[in-house]
Order: C-alpha cells, then sequence, then structure tokens
C-alpha cells in the first residue's frame, strides 16, 4: 500500500513537463502582457523582415498602397492562417498539455513548408529572439525549457510555435493568442511596407484596422485546422521570397 | 523493402498499386515489380542514356482518375542504384459529381548513394474534381535527387477555358531526410481557397515546385538554375538553397513553358548529380 502511495506520487515526464509549460502569467494584468508581447519594439526583429515582399516592391509589383494592402491581405489569409497561425494555437495546446515531442514534430513541419531558405531563417531568427526575450523579460519557464531542446539539436525554434509556447505562458487565451498573432503578423508586414512604397502613417494604420474582419476569420481558420492541413498557398511570394536572396539593394533580411 | 498489400476491400480496376525495387544486377541498375494492379501495367525499364540507368514509365492505363480512384506507387532504390521515374502522360482528375475523392499516392524510398530522378508529366484537375495527391521522397544522407511536381490550374485551353474549377485540392510533395521533413509543399484548398490561386500565383495556371539534393552541391548552383528559369510565359519563379538541397518554384502561363523552365533545371542539375547531360526523354 505504501510502495503504491510512493508510486502514485512520483512524477512523470509529463508531469514535469507540464509543470515546466505551466501558465505563470506576468504577475499581473494578463492584458498587459499581450500588450507588452505584440510592442512593435518588443526584442523579436520583425520589423527587418518582408518575407519576399522587397522583391515585389523592388519589382514594382507593389508600387502603391492599395496593392501593398491586397496583397498583405491574402498573405495573411493564405499563408499565415492556414499555415503559422495553425502551429501557434497547436503549440499552444501542446504547451499545455507538457506535449514535448508534439512541439518538435510541429517546429519541423513548420521549418519544412517554408520553401526559400530567407523565409525560413526569418522564422528561426525572431523566434530564438522570441526565445531569448520570454526568458530574459517574463522569465517563463516554458520558453526556458524549450531552449533547452532547441539547444540540444532537436529542433530549430521557428517563431509560431514559441509564441504559442508563451501565449500559454503567460496565462494567456488561446483565442487572444492566436488573434494577437495574426495582429502581429499583418502589423509587422505593412510596417515593413511603409519603409518601401509610398504609403502614410494614417494609411499604414487604416490597413491593420480594416484588417479586423479578417484576422478574426483567420483566427477561426487557424484554430480549427489540423497540423496535416497546414500550408501556404502564396506560390508568387515564394518565388519572390527566393529572388530576394539575390537581390541586389535591399533594406529587410529577408 | 516494404511492399504494401491490398486491401480486401479496393476495388479491381478502381485501386492501381505497383511495388517497385531498383537494385545493382548485371553491372546495372535493374527495377523489380513486385507486384501491380490494374490499371498500372509494367513493361519494364529502358535504357535511354545507353548506360546503367533505367528509364521507368509508369502507364497507368485507366487514362485518368474517375472519382474515388486511387493510384498506389511504393518503390524502393537499393544502394548505388540509378532509376529515373517518368509518367507516359498528365495525371487527369475527372470531375467527382457524387462528392468522393480521387487519390494519387506516391512513397518512394532513395537509399545511401542512390541516384532518383522523379520527373512525372503534370496532374491536370478537372472542374469539379476533388483530388488527393500525395508524394513522399525518403533520402538517405549520401541520396542524390531531383524530383519535380507540377500542378495545372485545370483543362485551360478547354472551350472557353476552365482554370481553377475544381471543388477541392490536397497536394503534398514531401522530402523527408534523417527522418525529418526536409521540405513539405502542401496545397490545401476548396472554395473560395481554389478561386484566390488566380491572384496567389500571380496570373500563372500552372506551377511547379523542383527539389534537388546531393551532398556534394556546387557552391552557386542555385544563382544558375534561378538564371535558366526565367523565359517565355513563366511569370515568376526563383531558386533557393538550405544545405545540401535547392528548391525551385515556377510559375508559367502554359504548360510548355512550365516544362521547359522544369527542363532548363535538370540540364543545370544533372552534370552534377548524375554526371551527364540530361536529354529530352522518349515516351513513344
Amino acid at each position: 500500500m505504501t510502495t503504491m502511495r510512493l508510486m502514485a506520487k512520483r512524477p512523470t515526464a509529463t508531469d514535469k513537463a507540464r509543470a515546466a509549460f505551466r501558465p505563470q502569467g506576468n504577475g499581473g494584468d494578463q492584458l498587459l502582457a499581450l500588450l507588452q508581447l505584440t510592442n512593435a519594439s518588443f526584442p523579436t526583429g520583425a520589423f527587418t523582415h518582408s518575407f519576399g515582399f522587397e522583391t515585389w516592391i523592388d519589382a514594382q509589383v507593389v508600387a502603391d498602397a492599395a496593392e501593398a494592402e491586397r496583397r498583405s491581405r491574402d498573405w495573411l489569409r493564405y499563408a499565415i492562417a492556414t499555415g503559422d497561425a495553425v502551429a501557434v494555437a497547436l503549440s499552444y495546446r501542446a504547451a499545455l498539455d507538457g506535449d514535448v515531442d508534439a512541439l518538435v514534430a510541429l517546429d519541423a513541419q513548420v521549418g519544412a513548408l517554408k520553401l526559400s531558405r530567407e523565409t525560413r531563417s526569418a522564422s528561426v531568427m525572431t523566434g530564438k529572439a522570441l526565445l531569448a526575450a520570454c526568458r530574459d523579460i517574463f522569465e517563463l519557464e516554458g520558453t526556458r525549457r524549450f531552449e533547452a531542446i532547441v539547444a540540444d539539436g532537436a529542433c530549430e525554434g521557428h517563431h509560431a510555435v514559441l509564441y504559442g509556447i508563451a501565449g500559454a505562458g503567460l496565462a494567456l487565451g488561446e483565442a487572444e493568442t492566436v488573434t494577437s498573432y495574426l495582429w502581429s503578423s499583418i502589423a509587422n508586414l505593412v510596417a515593413v511596407t511603409q519603409r518601401l512604397v509610398p504609403l502614410g502613417q494614417v494609411d499604414a494604420q487604416r490597413i491593420v484596422k480594416a484588417a479586423g474582419p479578417l484576422i478574426d476569420e483567420c483566427s477561426a481558420i487557424a484554430r480549427s485546422r489540423p497540423a496535416e492541413r497546414m500550408c501556404s498557398a502564396c506560390a508568387a511570394l515564394d518565388a519572390a521570397a527566393m529572388r530576394h536572396e539575390r537581390l541586389p539593394t535591399r533594406l529587410c533580411i529577408s | 523493402m516494404a511492399i504494401v498489400l491490398p486491401q480486401p476491400d479496393w476495388i479491381i480496376g478502381k485501386h492501381g498499386l505497383m511495388n517497385l525495387r531498383a537494385m545493382r544486377r548485371n553491372g546495372r541498375t535493374e527495377i523489380d515489380p513486385h507486384s501491380w494492379r490494374i490499371p498500372y501495367q509494367w513493361q519494364g525499364g529502358h535504357y535511354q542514356d545507353n548506360d546503367d540507368q533505367p528509364f521507368l514509365l509508369l502507364i497507368n492505363s485507366g487514362g485518368g482518375f474517375v472519382e474515388g480512384d486511387v493510384a498506389e506507387l511504393h518503390a524502393t532504390l537499393d544502394a548505388g542504384t540509378r532509376t529515373l521515374i517518368t509518367t507516359t502522360a498528365a495525371s487527369k482528375f475527372y470531375k467527382c459529381p457524387d462528392g468522393a475523392t480521387s487519390r494519387e499516392l506516391v512513397d518512394i524510398r532513395v537509399g545511401p548513394d542512390a541516384l532518383l530522378e522523379y520527373y512525372p508529366d503534370e496532374s491536370i484537375p478537372f472542374a469539379r474534381s476533388r483530388v488527393e495527391r500525395r508524394t513522399r521522397i525518403e533520402l538517405h544522407d549520401s541520396s542524390r535527387l531531383f524530383a519535380t511536381d507540377m500542378i495545372a490550374a485545370g483543362r485551360i485551353h478547354y472551350g472557353a477555358g476552365e482554370a481553377f474549377a475544381f471543388d477541392e485540392l490536397f497536394s503534398e510533395f514531401e522530402v523527408v531526410a534523417k527522418g525529418r521533413p526536409l521540405l513539405t509543399d502542401r496545397l490545401v484548398c476548396e472554395g473560395e481557397e481554389v478561386a484566390a490561386l488566380a491572384r496567389l500565383w500571380d496570373g500563372a495556371t500552372h506551377a511547379a515546385t523542383v527539389v534537388i539534393h546531393a551532398p556534394d552541391l556546387p557552391k552557386g548552383l542555385e544563382e544558375e538554375i534561378e538564371l535558366q528559369l526565367s523565359g517565355p510565359a513563366v511569370v515568376a519563379s526563383g531558386a533557393s538553397r538550405s544545405g545540401n538541397a535547392i528548391v525551385c518554384r515556377i510559375l508559367a502561363t502554359e504548360a510548355w513553358a512550365c516544362h521547359e523552365a522544369i527542363f532548363r533545371c535538370w540540364a543545370a542539375a544533372r552534370p552534377t548529380l548524375a554526371a551527364k547531360a540530361a536529354r529530352p526523354i522518349r515516351k513513344c
């Protein structure tokens, strides 16, 4: 009887993982944590990546605010909502379950879906920056644990996967985590585009504001899509991202 | 090699299956068909380069995928073998009025130091078709690969045109190395997602992905390939390298333009991959 009681108390590997990825919060208001995580000055380096848009701008395929908006919205709906945002939802759930194997497999899938080297490295660069920021700023045990897994070489540490882990660790809701990821994605892309095409601050913010209903739609898509249907349909952007590697003059890393 | 056996509920003529193994024998690569079920037909390989490498033309006598049809190809390429696999014609997926899905599944394992050139014709999803295509190629670190995957928007020159009129498409082209996905080119679309492809492909009606893998790809090959991809009716293209793999995207408004860009890519890569020049593949 005593032995059985002792055995029952011994934590399993999953219990330990669950404990590591448990929601810790930021010690205060969750809204404040969310605002900080999605702030443009949060140190992830997202403002240096155009994901191929700079190639389009260089080729004058995107030359004005209207075209920038149309293509940004398509990217959000047909690449992010069906790809990275799905990974955010799934990693959020896997973190709460303490399912390290699922996180590692998801990270590999997120990387494999990015066909161009720069888009893939952008995802890893911003992921590692987010990892470091969450460790140093929020002191989240889950991101610390995932950092060790990345350091072991088990996975690369893609931004979307880390964002889901961070959302779970900060005790945000799943919908808030996914929706804020989508909002940050388009807000960052519009900010990058703003530096490259004639687009004023008001117009840029109008594009972000107008994306509101689309973000809600994308959030619903991302939260209901399984990992085996994650994809990006933006084939022309893939080609542009590949060509960006050899663009003679460039302001963005990707 | 793991041989896939037919299930009792597979209807003869509706569920094609072929199990192949390529091995070194008689001083060359030879391909053994371990089993096949109609509509796949076995006619053997032939040596179009007049060397040790067989060219296998996959023959699916069905002529196309009627609603609910399935075709499965499973192949294992032994260490040190060299094999080219192609098709006799495009895979045509006909309308599926009753809502069933037609499926084409390809699973190829490439052994150490083996070369696979997988160069099928395009897939054409007709109006109202529901299509599932899965191609999975598993590599060893030392495997050499040239693999293509091309999809048309539909019968673009049929009548007034029939582009992006299919009901549902799941298309997955996956290359796996060291047990991890190296690349997963996946397209899942239905409803308004199908219509959006016209924009997302920048007006193109044909999209191709090419993957090249070898342990000794020369520096700068991806740049040389990217220069070769541009051409008439090619609306967007690019090449990108990560480690020992190069991935290319080609978007074109005509099938011939996409084919020619793929061939130019093969011509640039084949001397490195197979130590010989590319050649037009004879199919009849």
